[in-house]
């Protein structure tokens, strides 16, 4: 049985509040419009989704797929799930809800504005600090094969701290329709860190927005790490609305077998005095395929930002294929602006080197790709989300 | 390998082209100007448009899409932007039907 | 135009440049595109059969094919409004007193000679230089290379022509392509025979008849095996015309062994919409070279490309574009990988100025099977102002194993620490800033023949001053 408009009014959407189904309703009108994204649309030319059928995916994520994890939080701070937040805290939500990422770039971002399911709502008030991450982990379950997490963190001035989204696929090889999107709502002068683990089972499609709007001296450090999914379409984008705003946006995927990565992302300076610094780094394996395409925005106006861009993919097999495209579109001279992208294997010498050591090659090409990372991996922004990731790497790479 | 009848030769008039399926390969099947029937691989190997929707350029079929030519005989790239050769079946005729013989 | 008051062009013109002047009909240019102008065009030509046949599919192909949704915006080209054919004593119909003051003045500034300002004007269809080229045609002749007009070479050398022409770009490559094929009318054809080298670069200005700087001129270039040709169209000066739009198509093939350098200085006046296709197949150990200036029109789109078919094939495209007030240039390279040990590179320099709009669109492909290829891409620009604009869309896929590919692009102001170094030792900020410019492009001149490097400076200091265009 396929999602229909009768999907809404399923036990796991019921109890909400009207202006939310209303919402849901207009995002399913959204997504029936919509057509397939094709290959002349040039955001899919190199991102096939033709062999995705949403039909054949009908049982949504039931309420316990998240569990929300955080020490003590101080005063005024909510953290609940997102449902029960659009009830008890309609002024902070309905004003933001996808606001920043929208409910009609296509049909999949419809589809998730549509049937979003768990997800968290966070609210850290004005000048408030919190020092442990707060972890929102999400789980797939058996037979829920619709899971759309949607998170949603409003940080008040200068308010600061850590969050961390993990996706956790069961062991099952069963296919299923994911996404794990996020909006984050940055104050004057708040810091920011954000670390979004995506690991689902190796069947899973997986379609992320993740968008970030940072007002003037705040500060985001965001870090993204792909392993799951057979195919992962993420957006990436950081609007810098305010002066003395910096955006700090790093990832790494390591994709194997027949996996499929796509990456998106957008620097967008819309005013003056403004910093954005992306680095995505990945390893592409056996017969994986990823597409990186970025774009540095500098508006008119938006005199003395500094933007910086790389992409650098690690090639290991010989039919891997790693597509990459950095944009720049610089309406304003004043500017620093660089950017860079390398599609290269390992370096022979470096190979050599190690195995002259008398290291076998399994393990020099293990350190070497491990060593490849090591620079992006210090850009974690925080001590558990570091642990987390080099233990789920060295799994991995083993 | 696999034979398939794909079409009979009342089908197709001469000189024409037509979308066919054997089991589980899109074709591109031509009778071609020389009399005799050609399965080419229907997917471009450029940027994967149906040549089947193309034309027929004496023993050339061309992609709708850029312009890329293959040669019916051999699957070879006579013209760009292609730059990889069509795979090509073999056809038998048989009574009124045309055969392609594809892989398992 | 057709009513302006016309100039002979002489009664040897058929010997002299190959271009047929029918006597007993008169030729009314019409504007607009349609299968009775092409047939026209084709009869006109007194063309084969396949060629009209050609010209009419590729009407059609132009027809359906949607314009392109990136780049710069095309939407206000009127297709029906258009000249699609004039013949060659319909294109002098102009007088000097009709041109517009700024261009005049640039060919002033730029010290272009008389005779050659009216040409370039489009107000004489002669030049001196025709003298050159017939001494010169001599001596290629006695070794075997053709260099001729693009519609001479389909009456002369049927075969030849055959087999290459459209195969390289065939009509549906693109919307352009198409519309080329359809109404093209001049441009160069050259054959370089196995193991000829041409010492002294073929420059279209040598060949001149009007058709030569045509809307829609054709060029093919053929270097067999071991040979070696730098053909160089355009010049510094700009190139006044009243038509809106070029749209040429180049094709050129490359042999084993062979070298082919292309050298472009675009400058056409800044009402011109320049869209053109350009492409170059390159076989074994042999090496392509685009070396691609774009200065002058309101909108160029235009992207080299390389096809590296065989082992050790080499392309590099050096491009630079200036883009003024009103100005778009949307420009770049492709590389296309297709064998493995092949190396290509692009380095592009781009400048904006009064709201002038610059864009490097690339693209890097790397086959499956393509091993052990090298591919670097350098993009740099410089932005004068605010109110101009800098893009840069390069586009990298590498389906292969053991490929090194690396992409570098930076946009900057011209930097306060070199013009403060320069206005210390009492230059002036006008003069530096154009001193700091011609190093930026460097790189492209000094690839140039002297002649035109040394005028390209001089129009960068013309540009700069803003009295041009």
């Amino acid at each position: 049985m396929a999602i229909t408009a009768a999907t809404l009014g399923r036990t796991e959407l019921q109890g909400e509040p009207g202006w939310l189904s209303d919402r849901r309703r207009a995002a399913l009108a959204t997504y029936e419009r919509l057509p397939m994204p094709s290959k002349t649309d040039e955001e899919w030319r190199r991102t096939d989704v033709s062999g995705f059928d949403v039909s054949a995916y009908s049982e949504l994520e039931h309420r316990e797929g998240l569990k929300l994890d955080a020490g003590r939080l101080p005063a005024g701070v909510i953290l609940k799930p997102l449902r029960e937040a659009a009830s008890e805290n309609r002024e902070l939500v309905e004003p933001r809800l996808f606001s920043l990422i929208g409910s009609d770039r296509d049909r999949f971002n419809a589809l998730h504005a549509a049937f979003f399911t768990g997800g968290t709502f966070l609210y850290v008030p004005d000048g408030v600090v919190i020092e442990e991450p707060i972890l929102g982990r999400h789980l797939s379950h058996a037979g829920g094969n619709f899971v759309l997490p949607h998170t949603l963190i409003v940080a008040g001035r200068g308010a600061r701290f850590h969050y961390l989204d993990e996706y956790i696929g069961d062991d099952s090889e069963e296919s299923g329709y994911r996404s794990g999107s996020a909006e984050i709502y940055l104050g004057e002068g708040s810091e920011v860190g954000y670390v979004s683990v995506q690991k689902w089972g190796r069947n899973a499609w997986h379609f992320a927005d993740q968008r970030a709007q940072l007002q003037k001296d705040s500060t985001l450090r965001l870090f993204d790490v792909t392993l799951g999914a057979r195919f992962s379409k993420t957006r990436v984008e950081a609007s810098l609305v305010g002066p003395g705003a910096d955006a700090e946006l790093k990832a790494i995927y390591l994709a194997s077998g027949e996996q499929f990565f796509d990456f998106h992302t957008l620097q967008d300076h819309q005013v003056g005095n403004t910093r954005s610094d992306l680095l995505f780094k990945g390893a592409l394996q056996d017969v994986a395929r990823t597409v990186y395409a970025g774009l540095i925005k500098i508006e008119k106006g938006a005199a003395r930002s500094d933007a910086y861009q790389a992409n650098r993919n690690l090639v290991l097999s010989d039919h891997a294929k790693a597509t990459s495209i950095p944009m720049l579109e610089i309406d304003n001279n004043d500017v620093r602006c660089t950017h860079g992208a390398t599609v290269g294997p390992i370096d022979p010498q470096h190979m050599f080197y190690l195995r002259s050591r008398g290291i076998p090659e399994a393990t020099a090409r293990r350190m070497l790709v491990q060593g490849f990372f090591g620079d992006v991996l210090d850009r974690i922004p925080f001590e558990h989300a570091r642990t987390l990731i080099e233990a789920e790497l060295e799994t991995r790479l083993g | 390998m696999a034979r398939h009848r794909v079409a009979s030769v009342a089908d197709l008039a001469a000189d024409s082209i037509k979308r066919v399926d054997a089991g589980r390969f899109p074709i591109c099947l031509a009778h071609a100007e020389d009399g005799n029937f050609y399965a080419l691989d229907d997917t471009c190997t450029h940027e994967e448009f149906s040549l089947s929707e193309g034309e027929l350029w004496g023993m050339d079929v061309e992609c709708p899409q850029h312009g890329s030519r293959f040669n019916l005989l051999t699957g070879k790239v006579t013209g760009l932007p292609a730059v990889v050769p069509a795979k090509t079946y073999p056809v038998t005729l048989e009574g009124g039907d045309v055969y392609v013989e594809v892989p398992d | 135009m057709a009513t302006a008051p016309r100039v002979d062009v002489g009664s040897d013109y058929k010997e002299k440049y190959g271009f047929f002047v029918p006597e007993d009909y008169v030729f009314k240019a019409k504007r607009g595109l349609n299968p009775e102008i092409v047939k026209e065009i084709s009869w006109m030509k007194k063309e084969p059969e396949w060629m009209l046949k050609m010209r009419l599919r590729s009407l059609e192909i132009f027809r359906k094919k949607p314009m392109p949704t990136w780049g710069a915006d095309l939407s206000v080209i009127d297709f029906e409004n258009i000249f699609y054919y004039l013949r060659a004593s319909d294109k002098q119909s102009k007088t000097w007193e009709e041109l517009p003051p700024d261009i005049k003045k640039t060919y002033d500034r730029l010290g272009v000679p008389e005779a050659e300002r009216k040409f370039l004007a489009g107000v004489s269809a002669q030049y001196e230089s025709e003298v050159v080229y017939h001494s010169l045609h001599e001596e290629l002749s006695k070794k075997g290379v053709i260099f001729t007009d693009t519609d001479s070479a389909l009456r002369d050398h049927p075969e030849l022509f055959k087999e290459y022409f459209g195969t390289i770009i065939p009509p549906a490559d693109n919307k352009f392509a198409a519309l080329n094929t359809a109404v093209w009318s001049g441009g160069s054809f050259i054959y370089v025979p196995k193991g000829v080298r041409v010492d002294i670069p073929l420059q279209a200005y040598f060949r001149i008849n009007a058709e030569n700087m045509g809307q829609f001129e054709r060029t093919l270039i053929i270097c067999d095996e071991g040979s070696f040709v730098h053909y160089i169209e355009g010049c510094t000066a700009p190139i006044y015309t009243s038509d809106s739009l070029h749209s040429a198509v180049v094709e050129i093939i490359v042999k084993k062994n062979a070298r082919c350098r292309y050298t472009t200085i675009q400058n056409w006046s800044t009402n011109v919409f320049n869209l053109v296709t350009k492409r170059a197949m390159v076989f074994g150990d042999a090496t392509m070279e685009w070396v691609d200036g774009n200065l002058g029109s309101q909108i160029t789109m235009k992207y080299p490309s390389v096809y590296l078919m065989e082992p050790g094939a080499k392309g590099d495209v050096l491009s630079v574009a200036f883009a003024g007030k009103g100005q778009h240039q949307d420009a770049g390279g492709k590389m296309i990988h297709v064998a493995p040990n092949t190396t290509s590179t692009i380095t592009s320099k781009s400048i904006s100025k009064n709201g002038g709009r610059t864009s490097y669109r690339g693209h890097i492909k790397i086959y499956p099977g393509a091993n052990n290829c090298k591919s670097f891409v350098k993009c740099d620009a410089l932005l004068l102002d605010d109110e101009s604009r800098s893009d840069t869309y390069p586009y990298n896929d590498v389906d292969a194993e053991n490929v090194t590919l690396g992409h570098e692009a930076t946009v900057s102001k011209v930097s306060d620490e070199q013009l403060f170094y320069l206005m210390s030792r009492g230059i002036p900020r006008a003069e530096a800033e154009t001193m700091i410019v011609n190093g930026f492009i460097e790189p492209f001149t000094k690839e140039l023949p002297l002649e035109y490097a040394v005028e390209l400076n001089r129009l960068i200091q013309l540009e700069m001053e803003g009295s041009v265009g």
